[in-house]
C-alpha cells in the first residue's frame, strides 16, 4: 500500500454527447461537474435514476470514454467489471483467464492460483471448459467479475455487477466484496437497488450531472 | 512475437476455427461460383485489350471464370474484414484496458483476416485450374492476392466506421460493382474508362487479366497503383484501429 | 402491439441511425440499377439468356432490393432475439411478438422497395409503374423472409451475411433471362417475381397465374419468417 490518500479521486468531471443530425444537432450534458473519491478499505455506492449518467461516469473513470473536463486520479491497480459482459463467444472460461492473465502480466503460477480461487469462490468451477456461448447470463457475469479481480486490484469498479445472479450468488457476491473491502480494497459499485444502502460505507447520488454524498 | 500478441493470435484463430459454418462457406462459395461461371457461360468469342495494348481473342466463358475469382475473393475478404474488426473492437477494448497495447490487440485480428483471405484464394485457384489454366500464374496469383488484401482492408475500415448493416451492404456491393462491372472486360472494349481507374479494383484486376491471358507482363503501372492502395489502406487501418482501441 | 411497434422503430433507428447506412440504402440501388441497365443485357447473353434494356434495369432494381431486404431481415432477427424472448415471457406471448415483428418486416420491405423503385424511376424511367413496384416489393418481402429464416438458424453476423449473399447469388445467377432456364432455376424463390418484373419493365402485363404464384410465394416467405420469429421468441426450457 502506498499512501493513505484516496485510491480514486475524480474532480468536477464533465461529459457531454452530441445527438441528432444537423440542423437539429444538440449537445446533451450528462456529467456537469461530478466529483467523488474512494479510499482504501471502503465500499462506496454510486446510485441514481436510469439515465443519470452512472455508467458514463464509470466509463470515464475507467478510460473507456474521454471526459471533457475534470481530472481523474488513480493511485493503484484498477479492476473493471462492465455492465454487459464483454466476452468472446467462442472461447472458453479457461481461455478467457489465460488471455487476461497475459494482459495483466501475471506469471502462469499466479494466474493459475487466481483463476482457481475465483472459480471456487464464485462457484462456477464446473464451467471451466465451457464456451461462453453455452453459458447462462448469470455465469457469464460471474466470469465478468472474476476477470476484474484476477490481478488483485487496489480499486474495483463494478457497474451493476449482479444482473442474472440468483439469490445465493448475490449473497456470496456481497460476502466477497465485504471481505475484500476489509482487506483494504476500495470498491465503487454502481447500483440502483435502494435496499443495499446498509451494506455500503458511503453513497454518492448522481443528480443533475453532479455527485451528492448522502 | 511477444507473449501477448502470440496468445491473442492463437485465441483469434481458435475463435474462427470453432465456426464450422464459416469454414464451409469459405470453401463452398468460391468453389460454387467459380465453377458455375465456367459451366454456365457460353463460349462466345470476345476480343479484349490487355494491359500494354495487345488485343487477344478469347471467350466470354474464360473471361467470366477468370473475373469471378477476384469478385468472390473481394466480397468474401471484405465481409470478413468488416465483421472480424467489428466484433474485435467491442471486446478487445477490455484487453487494452487490462494491459494490452492497441498494436498487440490489432495484429492478431489482421492475421486472422489475412489467413481467411488466403484460404479463399487457395480454393479459388484450385477450382479455376480445373477449367482454365492462366497463361502465367504469377501475375494471376498476385493480382488476386492484391484484390483480397485491398478489399479486406476496406472491410476493416468499414468495420470501424460503419454499422453492421451498412457495412454488409457496402462490402457486398462495392466489389460487385467495382470488379464485377467497372473492371470487367466482358462489358467494355479497350481499357477501363477514366473513373474506373480510380477504383480500388483497377490495379489488381488489370494485373490478373494480364496473367490470365498473356505470357508476358505488361501491367507494371496497375501493379504500382495496387501497391499504393495497399500501403495507404494498411496505414489507414492501423491508425483507425489504434484510435478506436485507445 | 405498440411495444412491438416501438421496438421495431428502435431497430430501425439503431441500424439506420448511422448516416452512412442511410446513404448506402439510397446510393446502392441507384448504382445497381444504372449498372444493370448498361451491362445486364450483355451478361445475360453471355449466359445464354436474353434481357432487353428496360427489363434489365428493372431486374437490377429488384435484385438490389432483394439483397438489402435479405441482410435487413437477417440482422433484425439476430439483434432482437433476446428482447423478443423477454417480451414474450413478460406476457405478450410468442405469437403476438411474431406478428408484430412480421408487421415491422413488411414496413421495412416497403421502405426498401420504395427506394429501389425511385432509383429505377429516376435513372431509367418505368413503362408499367404499378406492376414494377409490386414486383420489386415481392422481391423485398421474399428476401426479408429468407433473411429471417437464415437468422433463425445462423447466429454469427459474418456467417449470416455470407449465407444470405450465397442464396442471393445463386438466385440471381439462375434467374429468368440470365441462363437458358434449366433445373434449379425453376425452384428459386424469386423466379416468378423476376418474370413479372421483366414483363413490367418491358411495359407488358403478366398472366394472372404469374400473379397468383407470386402472391403465394410471398405469403409463404412471410409465413416462414413469422414461424422463425415465433420459434425464437419462445421461452427456453433450460
Amino acid at each position: 500500500m502506498t499512501g493513505t490518500g484516496p485510491i480514486l479521486r475524480a474532480e468536477g468531471v464533465e461529459k457531454g454527447f452530441r445527438r441528432g443530425v444537423p440542423p437539429r444537432r444538440r449537445r446533451i450534458e450528462v456529467l456537469k461537474g461530478a466529483s467523488l473519491e474512494v479510499r482504501r478499505g471502503e465500499l462506496v455506492g454510486l446510485v441514481g435514476e436510469n439515465g443519470s449518467g452512472k455508467s458514463t461516469l464509470m466509463k470515464v473513470i475507467v478510460g473507456l470514454l474521454e471526459r471533457d473536463a475534470g481530472p481523474v486520479e488513480l493511485d493503484g491497480k484498477l479492476g473493471y467489471c462492465p455492465q454487459i459482459p464483454l466476452l468472446w463467444e467462442k472461447l472458453t472460461v479457461a481461455e478467457h483467464f489465460e488471455l487476461f492473465a497475459r494482459a495483466y502480466a501475471l506469471d502462469p503460477a499466479a494466474a493459475g492460483r487466481a483463476s482457481s480461487d475465483l472459480l471456487d469462490e464464485l462457484q462456477f468451477e464446473r464451467y471451466r471448459n465451457y464456451r461462453i456461448e453455452d453459458l447462462s447470463g448469470g455465469t457469464r457475469q460471474k466470469l465478468n467479475l472474476a476477470l476484474a479481480l484476477m490481478h488483485s486490484p487496489n480499486l474495483l469498479l463494478l457497474d451493476e455487477p449482479y444482473s442474472g445472479f440468483d439469490w445465493e450468488t448475490y449473497l456470496r457476491f456481497w460476502e466477497m466484496s465485504e471481505r475484500r473491502r476489509d482487506e483494504g480494497m476500495g470498491i465503487l459499485i454502481v447500483s440502483h437497488f435502494l435496499s443495499e444502502r446498509e451494506r455500503l460505507d458511503r453513497i454518492y447520488e448522481l443528480r443533475d450531472g453532479r455527485c451528492v454524498e448522502s | 512475437m511477444n507473449g501477448r500478441a502470440a496468445i491473442a493470435t492463437r485465441m483469434g484463430f481458435r475463435e474462427q476455427l470453432r465456426r464450422p459454418l464459416l469454414l464451409v462457406l469459405l470453401v463452398a462459395v468460391p468453389f460454387l461460383f467459380i465453377s458455375w461461371s465456367f459451366a454456365i457461360t457460353e463460349p462466345n468469342p470476345r476480343l479484349i485489350t490487355l494491359p500494354g495494348g495487345e488485343q487477344i481473342l478469347t471467350t466470354m466463358r474464360e473471361i467470366h471464370g477468370a473475373i469471378m475469382v477476384p469478385i468472390t475473393v473481394g466480397f468474401l475478404a471484405g465481409l470478413i474484414g468488416l465483421f472480424v474488426v467489428q466484433s474485435a473492437l467491442e471486446t478487445d477494448r477490455r484487453l487494452v484496458l487490462a494491459g494490452y497495447s492497441p498494436g498487440e490487440a490489432i495484429a492478431p485480428r489482421l492475421a486472422v483476416m489475412v489467413s481467411a483471405t488466403l484460404i479463399v484464394l487457395a480454393v479459388s485457384f484450385a477450382v479455376t485450374a480445373i477449367d482454365y489454366i492462366p497463361e502465367s500464374w504469377g501475375p494471376f496469383v498476385v493480382g488476386n492476392l492484391l484484390a483480397g488484401l485491398i478489399y479486406g482492408l476496406i472491410g476493416a475500415i468499414a468495420g470501424a466506421l460503419v454499422g453492421r448493416l451498412g457495412g454488409a451492404y457496402l462490402m457486398f456491393f462495392l466489389p460487385m460493382l467495382d470488379i464485377g462491372v467497372a473492371q470487367n472486360p466482358m462489358f467494355f472494349d479497350g481499357d477501363p474508362q477514366g473513373w474506373a481507374t480510380l477504383l480500388p479494383g483497377y490495379g489488381p484486376t488489370r494485373v490478373l487479366i494480364d496473367g490470365a491471358f498473356s505470357q508476358g507482363f505488361e501491367a507494371t503501372g496497375p501493379l504500382l497503383v495496387a501497391l499504393l492502395w495497399l500501403a495507404a489502406l494498411s496505414v489507414a487501418v492501423v491508425v483507425l484501429l489504434r484510435r478506436s482501441l485507445r | 402491439m405498440s411495444a412491438i411497434a416501438l421496438s421495431g422503430a428502435d431497430f430501425l433507428r439503431e441500424h439506420l441511425r448511422a448516416r452512412l447506412t442511410l446513404v448506402l440504402l439510397i446510393v446502392i440501388p441507384a448504382l445497381f440499377v444504372l449498372a444493370s441497365a448498361s451491362v445486364l443485357g450483355e451478361f445475360a447473353s453471355a449466359l445464354g439468356g436474353s434481357v432487353a434494356g428496360d427489363s434489365a434495369s428493372a431486374l437490377g432494381a429488384g435484385w438490389a432490393a432483394a439483397f438489402l431486404a435479405g441482410a435487413l431481415g437477417f440482422f433484425q432477427i439476430s439483434s432482437s432475439r433476446e428482447a423478443d424472448r423477454r417480451l414474450a415471457l413478460a406476457g405478450m406471448g410468442a405469437s403476438r411478438v411474431a406478428v408484430g415483428r412480421i408487421f415491422a418486416s413488411v414496413v421495412l420491405g416497403v421502405l426498401i422497395s420504395v427506394v429501389a423503385f425511385l432509383a429505377l424511376l429516376l435513372s431509367a424511367g418505368i413503362a408499367h409503374p404499378a406492376h414494377t413496384f409490386v414486383a420489386i416489393l415481392i422481391f423485398s418481402l421474399t428476401y426479408i423472409g429468407i433473411g429471417t429464416l437464415v437468422g433463425s438458424f445462423v447466429s454469427g453476423a459474418l456467417e449470416g451475411s455470407l449465407t444470405v449473399a450465397f442464396i442471393f447469388l445463386i438466385d440471381a445467377f439462375s434467374g429468368p433471362g440470365m441462363s437458358d432456364s434449366g433445373g434449379i432455376a425453376q425452384v428459386m424463390p424469386t423466379r416468378k417475381a423476376a418474370d413479372v418484373l421483366i414483363d413490367a419493365g418491358a411495359g407488358m402485363g403478366s398472366p394472372v397465374s404469374d400473379w397468383i404464384a407470386v402472391g403465394l410465394i410471398t405469403l409463404g416467405a412471410l409465413a416462414l419468417a413469422a414461424t422463425a420469429f415465433w420459434l425464437s421468441a419462445r421461452p427456453r426450457s433450460a
